[in-house]
């Protein structure tokens, strides 16, 4: 009685743990990406540069939550944070399923490219990123 | 009855005869534990003490007469010896990879056993002899002895050498240890590799005045880069370095790290910050030099710094 109680709180200790993957990792899981749009009025005063968000998923890989960790404007983290919502998961490998979900970065570049403002994710984008970065 | 109480006097005498066996095998056993430690506690007179600018004479042993010897002091069982090994083997690898200094091991035990201790602890050292080392005037192990070509003796450190300690032996030898050198001191002695991964000071003023591609990355995480950081340097957690690295640093820039190095740490095998750093650029196939001194003393020696240079507590994702 007290073996199988102390395996069924080891069980649910176990599962109620998110798996940390970082951003490379995390890549191999993203079926399809959408880059943010870039906001008109970041556009309008020149802001360019680096979103990086922290976001949670469930172990069907949905995103549960997202916080910013380092934006240049609010407008652009909402942007960022509005794209992720839309992308979609490869199935979860099986380590997923045994834990709560995942928790990862994602890092989202605003650049102004050849004369024209472009965002992208960072897996997208051109190697090293154009125009004047962060 | 005669021959129960023959065998009770045959019982008594065996267990008379096994007492002694008993007593004659504790008594032995006492006494080597006893000489065992005498030999270890008998201090080395005053007299006969090795000192700076004594000599230090070995026999069979001929100091090289276009540099310096560190000699190391070593003994099989010393508890101290085992513990100071990671940085020993740092120590000599750095040593034989930069060729400024000869490197010569002593212990007390026979040849053979020497050999396979510093085969076993993987030290890179030129030289091995036995030597009686109170005969030396050498009071304890481990001891490191600085000599010089005519063996004069420069400086020594006796015992398991702290944080200061091992600072105070890298400045005196001027040699710096490469980032996970525990695992890279014999495969780079054996290569010959001469890649430093330590920028000190000195290097780094001249650095930041000489070249305009120079790139500082910061790789603490935002909170204490927030708070302060070299003038100019980019901030990247070390833990995005891997993601991040290829789309706004590029590969073909030179690249120095900030990540609050810690000699300590890295030769007394904690994870730290630098190593997690580094190992995120590996997998990349980039390999950064470290700013091995922290903010304050780099403020002193006039690095600018934005924001203070004191570190503050907690951190951040």
């Amino acid at each position: 009685m007290i073996i199988s109680t102390l395996i069924c709180l080891l069980v649910a200790e176990t599962g109620s743990q998110y798996l940390i993957y970082p951003e490379l990792r995390f890549q191999q899981l993203i079926e399809k990406s959408a880059a943010p749009a870039y906001p008109a009025e970041d556009q309008r005063v020149g802001n360019v540069g680096v979103v990086v968000l922290e976001v949670r998923l469930d172990r069907r890989l949905v995103v549960e939550t997202t916080s910013v960790l380092e934006s240049p404007s609010r407008s652009m983290a909402s942007a960022a944070q509005q794209a992720v919502t839309t992308w979609r998961m490869a199935a979860a490998p099986p380590e997923v399923n045994s834990a709560r979900g995942v928790i990862t970065k994602l890092t989202f570049y605003f650049s102004r490219c050849q004369g024209r403002y472009v965002a992208f994710y960072s897996r997208d984008a051109p190697t090293p990123v154009c125009g004047e970065g962060r | 009855m005669r021959v129960v109480r023959s065998l009770f006097t045959v019982r008594r005498l065996e267990m008379i005869i096994n007492g002694f066996a008993i007593a004659a095998i504790v008594y032995v056993g006492v006494a080597m534990v006893m000489r065992r430690v005498d030999q270890q506690k008998r201090p080395v007179s005053a007299d006969r003490r090795l000192t700076t600018g004594s000599d230090l004479k070995v026999a069979g042993v001929t100091w090289p007469a276009d540099k310096d010897t560190l000699v190391f002091v070593l003994q099989v069982g010393c508890k101290y010896c085992a513990k100071s090994m990671p940085f020993y083997r740092g120590l000599a690898g750095a040593i034989q990879r930069e060729g400024k200094l000869h490197t010569l091991a002593i212990l007390p035990q026979n040849t053979r056993e020497a050999d396979a201790y510093m085969s076993d602890n993987r030290i890179p050292i030129a030289e091995t002899r036995q030597a009686n080392l109170m005969d030396l005037g050498i009071a304890g192990t481990p001891t490191l002895i600085l000599v010089d070509n005519t063996g004069k003796v420069i400086q020594s450190w006796t015992g398991f050498l702290d944080h200061l300690g091992t600072e105070d032996v890298l400045a005196r030898l001027k040699v710096s240890l490469p980032l996970g050198h525990e695992e890279e001191s014999t495969s780079a002695a054996q290569s010959g590799s001469a890649a430093a991964a330590i920028v000190y000071t000195s290097e780094l003023l001249s650095l930041l005045g000489a070249d305009p591609s120079l790139r500082i990355i910061d790789a603490r995480n935002r909170v204490r880069f927030g708070n302060g950081h070299i003038q100019g340097a980019y901030n990247i957690p070390a833990e995005e370095l891997a993601a991040r690295f290829p789309h706004e640093i590029g590969k073909d820039r030179s690249t120095l790290v900030y990540c609050g190095y810690s000699e300590y740490c890295a030769v007394s095998g904690f994870s730290t910050l630098c190593a997690h750093a580094a190992s995120e650029l590996k997998r990349i196939n980039v390999n950064i030099r470290v700013i091995r001194d922290k903010l304050p003393q780099l403020k002193t020696a006039g690095v600018q710094i934005a924001g203070s240079a004191e570190e503050p507590n907690g951190g951040d994702k």
